[in-house]
Order: C-alpha cells, then sequence, then structure tokens
C-alpha cells in the first residue's frame, strides 16, 4: 500500500500520535503501507517554509525507500520563485504541496494565466507584484511536478478560537484544474461531495486524481465515487497525522468494490501518479 | 458485536445498504429517522413530520429486528406532542429501545421534564446531539456545557452524548463527574487522539461507539476512531458493544432476537 497524502510533525493545538518520523513509520508497518507521500506539517503555518523543506529533505534522505517528499510552496511570500528554484536544484522536487487557503492565495485570478508561458524570471517579477497563485502553477507545469492541493487540514468549525481558516473551495480547485490541464493535481481531504462536485465541474480531468482520507460517508461513499469518478482517479490518503490512518485504509479494504478497484486505489494509480 | 448507537437512514437506498453492510459487519443500528424526504432535516419539525419519521424508524426496526434497534425522535418545542408520540411508541414496542433529540429546544430546556420523566421510568437512553463550532451553533442546538447541566439535573436518565461535542477537547471535559454521560463519538473527521481523549477524561467505561451513519458518515471512518485509538483491547471492547449493552440491558429485553445477526457476522 501507499499513502498518497500525509505529514511529518506537529500540529501546534494538540499533541498528536505518529507526529515523528520512528513514530509515522512503526504506524505505516503496523498498518501494511509500504511508502508514503509526506510533507511537513509545520509549513502549514510557517511564513518560511524552506524551514520545513530543509527539515522534510533530511527526513526523507535518512528513510528514501519509504517515504516521498512533497515539498511546500507558499507563492504569497516575497521571492517564492526562490524557494521553488532552490527546491528543485537542492533537493531534486518533485511534488508540490499546497495550501492555498492557510496561505493565503487565491487560485482564482484567470487574468494571471497571460504569464502562464513566459519565463521563470517574468513570473517572479509579476509575482512580486500580483502575490498570485497561478504563476505557482505554471511553474509546476514547466517541471512537470505533480500538484497536492490541499483542501482542508481538519474541520474548520472545530478550529482554535483565533485561528479560523476557511476551507478552498471546489470552485478555487476548478479554476486550477482547468486552467492548468497539463498539470497532474492531487486534491486531498475532499469529502464524498467535494470530489463528486470537482468532479463534474473540471470538464478538463484526466490528470486529475483524489485522495480519499476525508472520505467518510455516506455508507456507500466508496463505491458511489468509483462509479462517479472511476476507481483510477483515487488514492489512498490518510492525513496522518490530523486523521486516523485507519480511516481511509479501512473504507476502502471493505467497500464493495473489485478487487482490481481496490489495488489501483491501495497502490497501482499512487505508483504511476508518483512514478513509484 | 457491535452496537452503533447513532445511525440514520431516510431513504430505500440507504436502509438497504445499510442493513446490508451493518450484517455483514456484526453490528446492531441503533436507528432514528431525522429525515425521510431527502431533504436536510428541519431544525424546528411539527409534530405531523416527527411522527412521520417514527413511522419509518418503526418500519424499519419492524423488518430488521435481527440488527436494528429503534431510537423515537422527539421534538419538544412540542412538549405535550411530543410525551404523547414517545409513550405510544414505547407502549407499541416490545425490544430495546431509545430516544432521539436533536436541536428544537436544548437538552437543558424545562420543556423537556416530561420527556425526561418517561425516558427514566422506561429506563430509556437518549441520543443527544451536541456541538461547539467555533463557526456558531444552530438555532437550539445543545452545547457542551448544556449537556453537563442537563446530565446534573438528571442523574436518572441515561445520556448518548453525540458527538462528544464535536470539539473533542469540550465534550471530554464537560462529561468530567456526570456518570450518565456517555461519550458518542459518532460524526465528525476520523481525528487522530479524539478518543484517546474522551478516555482519558471520562473513561473508557463511558464511551460508546457511533457512525452517525449516513449523516453523512460511514461505518468505517468512525470504526477508525477505536481501531486505531492507542488504548487497550478491553477498552475497545468497552468502547464497542459492552457499554451500550449494558445500558439497553437495563431494560430487562432478551438480547436473542440478535443472535442471527451475530452469527450470520461469525460472532
Amino acid at each position: 500500500m501507499i499513502d498518497a497524502n500525509a505529514y511529518i510533525g506537529e500540529w501546534p493545538f494538540r499533541r498528536l500520535n505518529h507526529a515523528t518520523p520512528d513514530a509515522l513509520l512503526r504506524k505505516m508497518d503496523a498498518l501494511g503501507i509500504e511508502k508514503a507521500v509526506v510533507s511537513r506539517l509545520e509549513n502549514v503555518l510557517y511564513k518560511d517554509v524552506m524551514v520545513g523543506n530543509r527539515e522534510l529533505h533530511q527526513i526523507v534522505q535518512e528513510h528514501p525507500d519509504r517515504f516521498v517528499p512533497a515539498y511546500t510552496i507558499n507563492s504569497a511570500m516575497p521571492c517564492w520563485e526562490l524557494d521553488f528554484k532552490r527546491c528543485i536544484e537542492e533537493f531534486g522536487m518533485r511534488n508540490l504541496r499546497i495550501h492555498p487557503n492557510y496561505h493565503q492565495f487565491t487560485l482564482l485570478e484567470p487574468h494571471t494565466t497571460r504569464v502562464m508561458d513566459a519565463s521563470l524570471e517574468a513570473y517572479a517579477q509579476y509575482h512580486m507584484l500580483t502575490g498570485n497563485a497561478l504563476a505557482l502553477m505554471a511553474c509546476a507545469k514547466t517541471h512537470d511536478l505533480v500538484v497536492l492541493l490541499t483542501l482542508v487540514l481538519e474541520d474548520s468549525r472545530w478550529h482554535h478560537w483565533h485561528v479560523k481558516v476557511p476551507p478552498v473551495t471546489t470552485t478555487d480547485a476548478v479554476e486550477a484544474i482547468c486552467t492548468f490541464p497539463d498539470v497532474r493535481f492531487l486534491v486531498c481531504t475532499g469529502r464524498y461531495t467535494h470530489i463528486a462536485d470537482i468532479w463534474r465541474r473540471a470538464y478538463k480531468n484526466d490528470n486529475l486524481y483524489f485522495d480519499v482520507s476525508r472520505v467518510q460517508g455516506p455508507v456507500d461513499d466508496i463505491e458511489q465515487l468509483c462509479a462517479q469518478v472511476g476507481a483510477d482517479h483515487l488514492l489512498l490518503g490518510t492525513n496522518c497525522p490530523i486523521f486516523y490512518p485507519e480511516s481511509a485504509k479501512l473504507s476502502i479494504e471493505h467497500a464493495e468494490i473489485t478487487d482490481r478497484e481496490r489495488e489501483l486505489m491501495l497502490s497501482g494509480n499512487a505508483k504511476r501518479l508518483f512514478a513509484l | 458485536m457491535i452496537i452503533d448507537v447513532h445511525s440514520h437512514v431516510k431513504n430505500d437506498h440507504e436502509i438497504t445498504v445499510s442493513l446490508r453492510k451493518a450484517r455483514r459487519l456484526g453490528v446492531i443500528l441503533c436507528i432514528n429517522v431525522l429525515n425521510s424526504n431527502n431533504n436536510y432535516p428541519p431544525t424546528l419539525p411539527t409534530p405531523d413530520y416527527v411522527t412521520a419519521c417514527n413511522d419509518l424508524t418503526f418500519k424499519v426496526a419492524s423488518a430488521n429486528t435481527d440488527c436494528v434497534i429503534p431510537m423515537w425522535y422527539v421534538n419538544p418545542y412540542h412538549p405535550q406532542d411530543m410525551e404523547s408520540e414517545l409513550r405510544s411508541r414505547v407502549a407499541a414496542w416490545d425490544g430495546h429501545q431509545g430516544a432521539k433529540l436533536w436541536t428544537g429546544v436544548k437538552a437543558n430546556d424545562s420543556r423537556l421534564e416530561g420527556i425526561y420523566h418517561i425516558l427514566a421510568e422506561h429506563k430509556l437512553p437518549v441520543l443527544q446531539h451536541t456541538y461547539m463550532a467555533v463557526t456558531g451553533n444552530m438555532p437550539g442546538e445543545t452545547n457542551p456545557f448544556e449537556m453537563r447541566e442537563a446530565g446534573l439535573r438528571h442523574p436518572d436518565v441515561p445520556f448518548f452524548f453525540g458527538h462528544s461535542g464535536s470539539d473533542m477537547e469540550y465534550g471530554a471535559k464537560a462529561a468530567q463527574g456526570v456518570p450518565n454521560l456517555f461519550m458518542d463519538i459518532g460524526g465528525g473527521d476520523a481525528t487522530n487522539g479524539y478518543t484517546e481523549t474522551l478516555v482519558e477524561h471520562a473513561g473508557a467505561e463511558r464511551v460508546v461507539y457511533g457512525s452517525d451513519l449516513n449523516a453523512p458518515r460511514s461505518f468505517m471512518s468512525q470504526l477508525a476512531k477505536v481501531y486505531g485509538a492507542a488504548i487497550t483491547e478491553e477498552e475497545k471492547e468497552l468502547i464497542l458493544w459492552r457499554n451500550a449493552h449494558g445500558i439497553f440491558s437495563c431494560q430487562d429485553v432478551a438480547w436473542s432476537q440478535f443472535d442471527r445477526n451475530q452469527e450470520a457476522a461469525g460472532q
């Protein structure tokens, strides 16, 4: 099995199980998860994401057979393109994690698409004036990255009193997906209704994938998504350590689907998407 | 055996799939219908609407006595009608049963006094929906503070503390020292540490498995809160069925009707 959506790190609002690399590895071993695509959890709230990215690179180097890194870039920060460049050149980035809600950028500014075919330097100059994320997506396209677009980390109704962060809307996600149909998007933490909505509205969806970490109902959620979206676009993702990883794993294992569909979701699609 | 104290159905498809999966997993479903028209259930339903919901609950429970315990829905905004509704439902059912309170009025509202009297008289547990949303609760939605007050004022009524308040830290702390509050783990994302927090503050003997099935949850996402929790196997067994079994056993009704379900699931 391959977990397409996990994190390593601490969360400021409560103590988490499986937050450290060793603890996550023990949990993966217990559940039969061979590899996990991981990002640094602290980068959700750090302003300088390179602190977390450096730590992630170090961790992954120690466990290259178990962890697949997805580095975080915040395109709302000045000179984000230098962070991007370092992740490409120093860390060999192949997977990009974005948190538009926590990092305060939007995927809904279509006028910026006029620069999407310009040079990297042109994106940078343009973006320092606009703070626009679509330039980041264009860079992802140029470098053929898999983009992990996280809609939420946890239910926004349970957020801290002074840290209330609305989810990324399905409209934002659809805009990015349709503007960059050549970019491979893994939309993370969508509920059943979110996934069905994005899939229905994203008319260019060959490169669109979803993790099922937050597909937690109704009673036949996985079966219905396999029928609507297709098992070849759905991946096991756990959102661990924010969620119990057993949720996604058991949901797939107990779904009334074919063995072939189950195999695709548990590992086949991830192997193909992440070239593992 | 697994006893799910918190499950919903609202149409034929959900009934068929939910019961098929429950039988396969060996789950006894405590079912309540809040809505039989596929829309979001009204927060302040009329007595006729509540009766229609209970008619469907009765129909599902009657046809599936091997794996369903009915939880009769009442909206105490109309106290006389609802006391009559509850008394007639209880009298007409000869197996295990309970009640369900959603919104309408809050758990500590005086309009519930008559309902609580009936619950205590018949030893019926009541699943009380609770929530604590930082984005704001619905009108008439009980929060953990109000749940605690109701529990303290009615020690002879066993409460399933619906969703454990949703925000686990609020719910777990509100239940401390109130022995008739049983923390329902159903609903909400499978948030890591949820069950451990409830066990730490309320104790494993006061945590019960619920799924909030179809509203909009699934079995496995909510069972993961038990299977994935860093607690002992004995504590997991308490949560999955022993605690709820003990509460319903106060009704002095045989459990043999569920044997067929358990045998089919290999348990």
